[in-house]
């Protein structure tokens, strides 16, 4: 049976290039297939305590507070040690977390001030020492887009490893401890009193952010991996009224707009561009110009994951059943339409 | 106290909030199976006196003991309904997931809620005439719901001793009666209910020992003994300003 | 270059001290050169700039809780740069203010409206929307415009090393970088609308609701910062680049905040460490060949440190200093008052410091420390037979600390009501710490008392140090006689009118000065004192009057 629609040029490529990246044939993007869906576990379930606690901006303040920890890693040896690096992140992350909340503990100054202190003082470090490392001849290229941006296909398999450790890791405790975890969460006050240890549950909280953050950022890179942490999680929020749903909804939508994501970026600039023209030509014709698309490699990994995890929020915000814009249009609608009803008793 | 240990025994509690002293030496010894009110102006410390005693808030002297052993060892004995503002409702949960918090406290850490502890939450939510609303998500409570569920909530914990921070506080007058009858359930079981309570008019009428509360221990005993005007006028007379200054003054040295 | 290179194979650390004192010489030698003078000057003029327009915006933005928003704005402007170089296809400057300003309102308001319409509460919405908003300027800026790149690299990350060679403008006679006329223009404008709208911006930032209800312009002022936020960040776009803008935005008004307690002061502080954080970032940077930008910021953050810590008052040395301090004076104090009690039962002076150790609950080595320190302090000295004795000044403060627990004692039974077993610990700690008025308003509350719950005798002050027989009437016991002298305060001050009355009083009850008196009964629940008369009347006194009446004693009361 023919297609009624005629075949549109850069169709028959699209698919034939989707087919080829899940053919998984190739190695470096069958490791970065596998980092996504492990970081997708990860950062879905712990961005739900995240959001929930309203820590939103510690995701950010430690991804960035990680580069003068990678450059000292960096610095050990001169060269990309996936160990020292990590240790070197993972020692940066935790020092920053010590420092805000010995800020906050030591002064007046809110939480945000502190962790936006933070932030830009270890940051700083980090771009001092890294144009350090950029002048020297022993420096590579110096991994700042990549820090930013993340480039999931260059994960080797120490990275992997390092990925899965922390994911199961992350998994164990959430399971393990979930209903310590969901009352402490909920009612801090009621789960003290019930002899939950509270503040060991916050560092447990802290540590396993750290280190996911670290693992992520090679992938994603800094400011987007903040993304990942908490567009599932909102998303997901959303959704559903229970927990145990909402954990289950994070990683799946952080793992699908990872894996949707890992593919958009794979595609080759050419395709981006046929893509392109398809949308530009049109336009052109009606008076709208726009610019023609120079791309040689491909979008990076980490905008092309937020963009797939904020398209699929956008969707969930406007039509979530139960929460969604929509909904909250039509119940409006609803309610000035039918007379009004007494409410109901206490 | 001679005879069978006193429900819940506090000896010199003195308890300081962001450093200065609220809370000074209080004494007091409560029986079990009554319904006690704790009564006081606001900034009395009587949310405070409660926090002490589940352990909330550290103290800087004195001790706690429930029938006769520390809070430690009597966990499951102590349940507490907090104030309604210290949560946050639009949080994924339903009724009936925060009632089955309650029962938490005796599974351990390695343990899930299982078949008799979802049992015991929906006797409960029955118990409180909240069944029709289990599934419902908390948000979409009205204040007299929501301090219902922190009721089940807390008998599913199922415990002797009770405090419960200004339940009365923003409910309709149908939810009153019907958490005072509960109250009332809860003490001929044998239970000990302490209450936090704001509503002066009231308070007679529900509580069999009465303790009146302003930074230090005014009085404490049956409602009729304690609950008369001399002793009320010392509660809310308010003379106390030296000892409000000495507190500012030591808060401000210990920082 | 200097010779100093060679040394920085090694990552900087172990050159800092003297290579670093050579090489900074060196590098200001080369910076102030004649030739290299006015560049340096425009760059650290334009750098300053930007340090104090932050400064005063950053000020605003930490009291009023919106330090995140700016972390957010400074991501979020790479898309507004970009879409505003594929709408207009220049990089001119009014075009990126344009641009800044719209993307800062579409950052709020996205912000607010996520926010505001769902379940996702306001920090989490700002997270999303500001990821978005930069993962859509990255891609845009990546396919649409790559030829932006280098631009854009400088936008975020700094451009100081080159603003000296960018375009130049002539003014008043001098060729002035273009950046560092837009941002001074940019830095005058914030000074002035500072100035004019002082009084709304501080009240607004401090209680909007109050704001709100004197009537002012509360969402126009919050606009009005968010305009002047888009304007400070495409300003740092040629200095320390808008990531770095943060930093800038929140260490020295944080600097500020720690070291000053007015919002003027405030202002003032943060604009020096702006100020100084430049020109030492600068400076470094250069010596150290690394990024003006990142140095900058994190002299910042090094300053805020030095506040954190050192602060007066606030700072955490400061506090670690003055609590050792403070126990230091109670540990004299409690010595003192020991010694006292030792010297005034039956024990004889306490040979064995181990003794007094022991009782005191220290160890010898401390105690014999706590000696020397009393010995220097004046309180103690070495008696003949090799024993410790106190001296007068020393008996003084343990009497004033004496009387001081003993009244807080009877304050807390009698007045508070709390069990008389349980009152001591707090009573040792008030003693320590509180001062003379506060004692003096307890024992005027507690109507003198003469005895603490215990039914030891409390300590009594005369009126003044050097007149020991001199007390107030009600200050004296029964038993006590002497003659009147006079008022207090001194008759020739302004008589108030409670003294006047007691004058009329005084002339009622026939009181003469100089007549003598004997206190013959106490009344502590009525707080009256009844007096015998030399011509053998009874006259009954009350608290105020008492407190009034100066009585010059027979004798000079016992310790």
């Amino acid at each position: 049976m023919m297609p009624a629609l005629p075949m549109l040029p850069g169709m028959s490529t699209l698919g034939a290039e989707m087919s080829r990246f899940w053919s998984l044939q190739d190695g470096s993007v069958r490791s970065a297939v596998t980092g996504m869906v492990l970081l997708g576990i990860c950062c879905g379930l712990l961005g739900c305590f995240i959001v929930l606690r309203r820590m939103s901006l510690v995701g950010d303040s430690l991804g960035h507070a990680v580069l003068p920890g990678l450059c000292v890693g960096f610095l050990v040896t001169w060269t990309k040690n996936p160990f020292w690096l990590f240790t070197g992140a993972l020692a940066a992350a935790l020092l920053a977390g010590g420092l805000i909340a010995i800020i906050q503990r030591g002064c007046r100054l809110k939480p945000d001030v502190a962790m936006g202190l933070v932030l830009s003082g270890f940051f700083g470090t980090g771009l001092v020492l890294l144009s350090r490392i950029q002048s020297d001849p022993r420096g590579g290229q110096g991994g700042l887009n990549q820090f930013f941006f993340g480039q999931a296909a260059a994960l080797g398999d120490a990275d992997l490893l390092l990925i899965g450790f922390v994911t199961i890791v992350v998994l164990g405790c959430v399971v393990a401890l979930f209903k310590e975890w969901a009352v402490f969460t909920f009612d801090e006050g009621f789960a003290l009193s019930l002899g939950i240890p509270v503040r060991r549950l916050h560092y447990l909280l802290m540590l396993l952010t750290a280190m996911s953050i670290v693992i992520s950022i090679q992938a994603v890179g800094v400011v987007l991996l903040s993304a990942l942490l908490i567009t599932p999680a909102a998303t997901a929020l959303l959704l559903t009224d229970r927990l145990p749903k909402m954990l289950a909804i994070a990683v799946g939508v952080a793992v699908a707009g990872g894996l949707a994501g890992l593919n958009l970026s794979a595609l080759s600039g050419e395709l981006l561009v046929d893509g392109w023209e398809l949308i530009r030509s049109p336009l052109e014709r009606i008076g709208v110009s726009l610019p023609p698309l120079e791309v040689a490699t491909g979008l990076p990994t980490g905008p092309a994951v937020v963009l797939v995890l904020s398209t699929l929020f956008l969707v969930a915000w406007t039509f979530s059943p139960r929460y969604g814009l929509l909904q909250r249009g039509l119940r409006r609608i609803r309610q000035r339409l039918t007379p009004s009803v007494p409410p109901e008793g206490g | 106290m001679t005879g069978p240990p006193a429900a819940v025994e506090i000896h010199d509690l003195t308890v300081s909030y962001d450093k200065r002293p609220v809370l000074w030496n209080i004494d007091l010894e409560l029986p079990p199976g009554e319904l006690v009110g704790v009564i006081g102006p606001n900034g009395a410390g009587k949310s405070t006196l409660i926090k002490a005693a589940l352990g909330l808030l550290p103290c800087d002297r004195g001790w706690v003991r429930f029938f006769g052993e520390p809070l430690e060892k009597q966990r499951l004995a102590v349940g507490y309904v907090p104030q309604r503002e210290s949560v946050d409702w639009d949080f994924p949960v339903t009724v009936r997931d925060v009632v089955l918090m309650g029962t938490y406290g005796r599974l351990g850490w390695w343990r899930s809620p299982g078949a008799a502890e979802r049992q015991l939450a929906d006797q409960c939510l029955v118990d409180v005439g909240l069944w029709e609303f289990r599934n419902r998500q908390i948000s979409n409570l009205s204040g007299g719901q929501r301090q219902r569920v922190f009721l089940a909530r807390a008998l599913a914990q199922q415990s002797r001793v009770y405090f419960m921070d200004e339940p009365f506080v923003g409910v309709d007058a149908a939810t009153e009666a019907a958490i005072v009858g509960l109250l009332r359930q809860l003490k001929n079981r044998g239970c000990t209910v302490i209450v936090v309570h704001h509503d002066l008019q009231s308070a007679p009428n529900y509580f069999d020992r009465i303790l009146l509360l302003n930074m230090r221990l005014v009085a404490c005993g049956p409602t009729a003994e304690v609950f008369t005007p001399e002793l009320l006028q010392k509660t809310y007379g308010g003379r106390l300003t030296i000892l409000s200054e000495a507190a500012d003054r030591v808060a401000v040295i210990r920082q | 270059m200097l010779p100093v290179n060679g040394v920085w194979a090694i990552p900087g650390v172990r050159a800092i001290p003297l290579a670093g004192a050579v090489a900074f010489t060196g590098a200001w030698s080369e910076l102030w050169s004649a030739a290299a003078r006015y560049d340096t000057l425009c760059t650290l003029a334009l750098a300053i700039c930007v340090a104090l327009g932050c400064a005063w915006l950053g000020c605003f933005m930490i009291l009023r809780g919106q330090a995140l928003l700016g972390d957010a704005l400074s991501h979020t402007v790479l898309l507004g740069l970009v879409v505003a170089v594929l709408w207009t296809g220049s990089l001119g400057s009014g075009t990126l203010l344009l641009a800044a300003l719209i993307t800062a309102v579409v950052t709020a308001v996205m912000i607010q409206v996520v926010s505001g319409t769902s379940r996702v509460k306001e920090d989490a919405a700002t997270g999303i929307v500001f990821t978005t908003l930069f993962a859509l300027g990255v891609v845009l800026l990546s396919t649409l415009a790559p030829r932006l790149h280098l631009d854009a690299q400088h936008a975020l990350y700094g451009n100081l090393e080159f603003v000296a060679v960018g375009e130049k403008l002539a003014i008043l006679g001098m060729l002035l970088p273009m950046t560092l006329v837009q941002m001074a223009v940019v830095c005058l404008v914030l000074f002035a609308l500072l100035c004019l709208f002082y009084r709304p911006l501080l009240v607004s930032s401090f209680d909007p609701q109050l704001a709100r209800s004197l009537g002012l312009p509360v969402r126009w002022i919050h606009a009005g910062l968010l305009g002047a936020m888009s304007a400070t960040v495409v300003g740092a776009f040629s200095s320390v680049g808008a990531i770095l803008v943060v930093g800038l935005l929140i260490a020295p008004p944080a600097t500020g905040f720690l070291l000053a307690r007015r919002l003027p002061g405030m202002l003032a502080w943060a604009s020096v460490s702006g100020i100084l954080s430049s020109i030492i970032g600068f400076h470094l940077a250069y010596v150290w060949d690394v990024t003006a930008a990142g140095m900058i910021v994190v002299v910042a953050c090094c300053l805020f440190g030095i506040a954190f810590l050192g602060a007066p008052g606030g700072g955490l040395v400061w506090k670690a200093i003055r609590r050792g301090r403070l126990r230091l004076q109670m540990s004299h104090e409690n010595l003192v008052r020991t010694l006292l009690k030792w010297q005034v039962s039956t024990r004889a002076e306490p040979h064995n410091v181990s003794e007094l150790a022991g009782e005191l609950g220290c160890s010898p080595t401390t105690l014999g420390m706590l000696l020397t320190q009393l010995r220097w302090r004046g309180w103690v000295t070495n008696s003949r037979d090799g024993g410790l004795r106190l001296t007068e000044r020393g008996v003084e403060e343990a009497s004033r600390l004496d009387r001081a627990h003993r009244l807080w004692e009877a304050y807390l039974v009698h007045q508070v009501g709390l069990p008389l077993d349980h009152v001591h610990p707090s009573a040792e700690e008030l003693e320590h710490l509180l001062d003379e008025a506060l004692v003096a308003r307890v024992d005027d509350a507690l109507g003198h008392p003469e005895t603490d719950p215990h039914g030891a005798e409390i300590p009594r002050l005369p009126s003044s140090p050097d007149q020991p027989r001199l007390f107030a009437m009600s200050r004296l016991r029964i038993g006590d006689s002497g003659h009147l002298v006079g008022l207090t305060p001194p008759v020739d001050l302004p008589v108030t009118s409670i003294a006047r009355e007691n004058a009329g009083v005084i002339a009622a009850l026939q009181l003469d000065l100089g007549a003598g008196l004997s206190v013959v009964d106490r009344d502590i629940g009525e707080e009256t004192w009844t007096i015998r008369l030399a011509n053998g009347r009874t006259v009954v006194i009350p608290h105020e009057l008492a407190d009034q009446l100066l009585v010059e004693l027979h004798s000079v009361p016992g310790v």
